[in-house]
Parts: structure tokens; C-alpha cells; sequence
């Protein structure tokens, strides 16, 4: 009798209306395929891309209906002028500044740590921290507003199939899978390579590998990889200020996280690609420019306990490049802005 | 296998301070290497092979242990080399397995021209004799280039029995890398990448084979 009754439930749930169930069914999205000048995308198995999760990731991105009080969006901080950062010091959720400056948005699918202190490993985590740790996002308003919408209805289904319900787990997913996308690959040197530099781009590029001038390749090169962010050594403490004891440095960074002495201070190397884009830097937006950037490694490092064994010429400030040095590495520097990346419409608001 | 790290008598591990026998304290942050080419050489001098390349990343890997698969019998000597030898240093780090000891994921490659860092060793000190301060002498030893692969030949009579697992225990003391053979001076001598400084290079390379005994 139960095996009869078994039989008849399982056979009911073969019958199934192809209309319907194709409410139900996305279309892969696949990320476009790099050369081996490339660190590989990390997969993320428990989010596989759909062409709808994407579409769904990106409107969710531009909705302002995912803050507390309908006042911000991801984009809000997050401008794709600004490569997907922005250009004030401190990003502001809808109760004031946080501590630290937004971190842009590029080549995150070949990431494995997030936000200036690393404290989650995979973008959906980066979206819900985002929202509900540094935004105090109360959600059920705006899952409310969802479920309403037949579009949102329509993509939810789609890009993450049976149950339909609207979860927030579903929107971090999605804004997941459209930060995955945007991806930056276009710049002046990934088109032409050494082989297209100036004369002057040409020393900059030596300037750059140099140890005893720029030496920026310990940090910001990744081996033979054009990612130019290194994702190995991924946190560091850049000898940004002068301080005796660990307790002292007023953002902790990385050692906010993992409560380590040994952290305390170390904070994720950004990418340089698109820093024509990003300014301000550092964790803090302390420097407007990148003069005062590489003012700062050459001439102005600071000691700490926790700086990186990388600041090689810690102990005498820097290397101290001449002017002419840092002119050429600008020159370099400006063959690794993608202003493709910053014009690309599939990333845009789609609202507009 | 296993490569006990050791700094003289006391074990060495990292970010935790060391003082050396001049009363100068270190700490180490980053401490990885290669070792390849490893054999163990039968009484009857028959060689056999165990792995062609191993990479041990202290961070990752604190115990530093690595697996071989060895065949039984009665062995005299176990050779192996620091750092990738010359065709493996010839390695594309883009087209081998992510999970391949030379794939670029491990940060241990310079490029095409100097190729493969065979060892890297990184931390702090604070160079004043019996100092207190903070350690702020950034100690960076990147050692690589053919001219600096060094191979270790250590002699013990050591018997490997079918069907059961062996641990060879290799002893690595960090204080003979500062005091081997020759001095490497952490107050004078705190940087080398090897092509901007091969002096210290050759001689640090020299000390590191130097370090190793067999338990």
C-alpha cells in the first residue's frame, strides 16, 4: 500500500507542463574566456551564472529599494565612472561615513578575499555584509517589494529555479553574479604589452620591477599574470603611518578580522589597474592623487611594527626616485587604465 | 616526509621572535621553498626516485610535510635539491595544473628572465644587541638563478618496509642559513633578490644546503 501510494505521488511529478516549468529555467551565463595572461576566474559552485542572474544582479545593484530607507543603491558608492569605487574619502551608508573609502568593483571572479580587511571569502558574503553589516539594512521591506514586481518575479525564478520564493540569500547570489562580470581586461598595456610602450612607458615599466626605485612589482605584480594585483601576499601594512605599539593604529584592518597582533594595521592590496578611476587612496582616502602615492613610497614611509618585509627601504624612508623617475612611472601607470571598463554599458543602470 | 624547521636548539616557527646568538631579535613572516629532484640511493647504489618537485609554503604548510611514495629496501643515502632545476626552471607557470608545485598561483615565479624564486625568506629584526625596540630591519632573502641550485646528499642507513608508511624526518636549522659555513650579516646583509646582490645569494644558497641533517 505504500509502495502503491509512493508510486502514484512520483508519477504525478513527471506530468510536467513545459510552459510553466519553463518559468523556471535560465540561460548559463558563461564569463568570457581570457587568455593565459590571465589568473583563472575562482569558480563558485554554489552560484552557478545564469544570463537572468546576472540581468536580476544587475538591477538589484541599481535599486535603491535595498536601503533601509529607499535613499541608496550598490551604486550609490560603487560608480562605474569611479571603475565601480567612488571619489569621496569615506563611503556613507544612510547614517553617515564609515571608517574606509569603497574599495572599486573589477576582476573580483578571480578573487579570494573581500573588503579592506578580507573578512569574507566569496561576493555573495561581500553583498550581504555590505548591506546589512555596514549599511543596517533591514530586509523584509524590500523582499516585500520584490515579490510585487513581476519582472523581479519572473528573474528570481529563472536565474535560481524551484522554490520561487524571494530570499535575501537569492539577492546576494545575484549581485554576485553581476560583480562577477565586470570583468577588466582592456587597457593599453593588456592590448599591446611591452611591445606598445613609449619610450618613457618603457623605463616607467622598469622603474616598476625595479627594487631599489618604484619596486611597486612585489605588491602589485602577479607573476606573469596582467591581473596587477598580487594574490598571494594579499594583505599588507604599507608603512602609512608612525605608530610604536599594534594597539595604536586607529584602523586595525585585517587584524579587525582575525584579532591577531601580527594583522593589526595590514589591509588587502587593491589592484592599480583603473587607478586613473579610484582615486582617492588607500583604506582611508588619504591621498588624492597618485603623486601622492608614490610620494609616499618613495619618499615618506612610516615605521610601524607590522610593516610588510617587502617595504624593503623602510628604514630610510623610501627609495627616493628622482622626479624624473616618478613621471616615467606614471606614464607606465596610465597604460592600465581600461576606460572601456568605465564605458562598458552591459554594466550600466539599467533603470535608465 | 617531514622538514622540522629549527632555529639552533628551539623550534622555528613563524611570527615568533628569535634572538640569534648575538642578541639581535628576528621574526619571520613568510618562509617557502622548492625541493626537487629527491631520490633515496640503495646500499647496491641503485637510485630511485621519489618526486620530482615539491613546494613547501611554511604559511600554508607550518609542518612542512609532503608525501613520496618510496619502494621497500634498505637504503644508504637520500639526495634532493633546493630550488627547481634548470629544465623545470624553464616551467611556463600559466600552462602547468593550479595544484602544480610551479603553477603561478604560488607567487614563485619573477619571469622570464630570472624565472624561479627557489627560496624566499622574509621577516623583521631589530638590529641592536640585546634591543628592545620595535622590529623595524626588513630582512628579505629571494634566492633563485641556476648558478644558485644546490643539491643535498646526506648519508644514513635507512630501511623502508613494504606496505608501511615511513616518516623521514629532515632537520632544517635556520641558524646555519645566518651561521654556516659563511656569515650572512642580518644587519649588513638583510636584502637579496640574487641577480641585484649574487655575493650574498651564492652565499646564503650555500649556507641553506648546509642546513639540513637527517634525524
Amino acid at each position: 500500500m505504500v509502495i502503491a501510494l509512493g508510486l502514484i505521488i512520483s508519477l504525478n511529478q513527471c506530468k510536467v507542463d513545459p510552459k510553466v516549468d519553463g518559468l523556471y529555467s535560465g540561460t548559463p551565463y558563461t564569463l568570457p574566456k581570457l587568455s593565459k595572461k590571465y589568473r583563472p576566474y575562482v569558480e563558485d559552485a554554489t552560484n552557478p551564472m545564469t544570463q537572468e542572474g546576472v540581468q536580476l544582479g544587475r538591477m538589484l545593484f541599481y535599486d535603491k529599494n535595498l536601503s533601509e530607507d529607499g535613499s541608496i543603491s550598490c551604486a550609490t558608492c560603487h560608480k562605474q565612472q569611479y571603475a565601480f569605487g567612488d571619489s569621496s574619502e569615506l563611503s556613507v551608508n544612510i547614517v553617515g561615513p564609515t571608517k574606509r573609502n569603497t574599495p572599486p568593483l573589477m576582476n573580483l571572479a578571480m578573487n579570494k578575499r573581500f573588503f579592506w580587511d578580507g573578512r569574507v571569502s566569496s561576493l555573495a558574503d561581500a553583498s550581504a555584509d555590505a548591506l546589512k553589516g555596514e549599511q543596517h539594512f533591514d530586509f523584509n521591506k524590500s523582499l516585500d517589494q520584490f515579490r510585487a514586481n513581476a519582472t523581479y518575479v519572473s528573474l528570481f525564478r529563472k536565474a535560481f529555479g524551484k522554490p520561487d520564493d524571494i530570499t535575501e540569500e537569492k539577492v546576494h547570489k545575484a549581485i554576485a553574479q553581476f560583480i562577477r562580470i565586470m570583468v577588466s581586461v582592456n587597457a593599453q598595456f593588456d592590448k599591446t604589452y611591452t611591445a606598445g610602450l613609449t619610450a618613457q612607458e618603457y623605463n616607467g615599466l622598469l622603474i616598476f620591477n625595479d627594487n631599489y626605485k618604484g619596486d611597486c612589482f612585489h605588491c602589485h605584480a602577479d607573476g606573469p599574470y596582467l591581473t596587477f594585483v598580487n594574490q598571494d601576499v594579499t594583505f599588507a601594512n604599507n608603512a602609512l603611518d608612525s605608530i610604536n605599539d599594534v594597539n595604536d593604529f586607529k584602523d586595525k584592518g585585517l587584524g579587525d578580522f582575525t584579532k591577531l597582533n601580527k594583522d593589526f594595521g595590514k589591509f588587502k592590496i587593491p589592484t592599480i589597474r583603473n587607478w586613473m578611476y579610484t582615486a582617492p587612496y588607500m583604506h582611508d582616502g588619504r591621498f588624492k592623487t597618485i603623486e601622492e602615492v608614490i610620494d609616499h613610497y618613495s619618499d615618506h614611509l612610516q615605521l610601524s611594527p607590522t610593516v610588510d618585509p617587502l617595504m624593503q627601504l623602510l628604514n630610510q624612508g623610501g627609495s627616493h626616485m628622482s622626479a624624473s623617475d616618478k613621471s616615467d612611472l606614471i606614464a607606465f601607470l596610465k597604460t592600465l587604465n581600461d576606460a572601456s571598463f568605465v564605458n562598458d554599458t552591459s554594466f550600466a543602470n539599467p533603470f535608465k | 616526509m617531514q622538514v622540522v624547521p629549527k632555529y639552533g636548539a628551539s623550534a622555528f616557527q613563524l611570527d615568533k621572535t628569535i634572538t640569534d646568538k648575538n642578541g639581535r631579535r628576528m621574526n619571520f613572516e613568510r618562509f617557502r621553498f622548492y625541493l626537487s629532484n629527491i631520490k633515496l640511493v640503495k646500499t647496491d647504489n641503485t637510485i630511485v626516485a621519489l618526486k620530482s618537485v615539491v613546494y613547501l609554503d611554511m604559511e600554508k604548510n607550518p609542518a612542512l610535510t609532503f608525501d613520496v611514495d618510496a619502494t621497500s629496501g634498505d637504503f644508504k643515502e637520500l639526495q634532493f635539491s633546493i630550488g627547481v632545476d634548470s629544465l623545470q626552471n624553464l616551467t611556463d607557470p600559466t600552462s602547468v595544473a593550479e595544484s602544480d608545485p610551479l603553477n603561478a598561483n604560488k607567487d614563485m615565479w619573477w619571469g622570464t628572465t630570472q624565472k624561479y624564486v627557489f627560496s624566499r625568506l622574509e621577516g623583521s629584526a631589530d638590529t641592536a644587541v640585546g634591543g628592545t625596540g620595535n622590529l623595524n630591519w626588513k630582512l628579505l632573502y629571494h634566492i633563485g638563478q641556476n648558478e644558485n641550485y644546490r643539491t643535498v646528499k646526506l648519508s644514513k642507513a635507512i630501511f623502508i618496509l613494504a606496505d608501511k608508511q615511513t616518516t623521514l624526518v629532515l632537520n632544517f636549522d635556520l641558524a646555519k642559513v645566518f651561521f654556516g659555513t659563511s656569515t650572512v650579516d642580518i644587519k649588513t646583509e638583510p636584502v637579496t633578490h640574487s641577480n641585484d646582490n649574487i655575493v650574498l645569494a651564492t652565499k646564503y644558497a650555500d649556507n641553506f644546503s648546509q642546513a639540513f641533517t637527517l634525524e
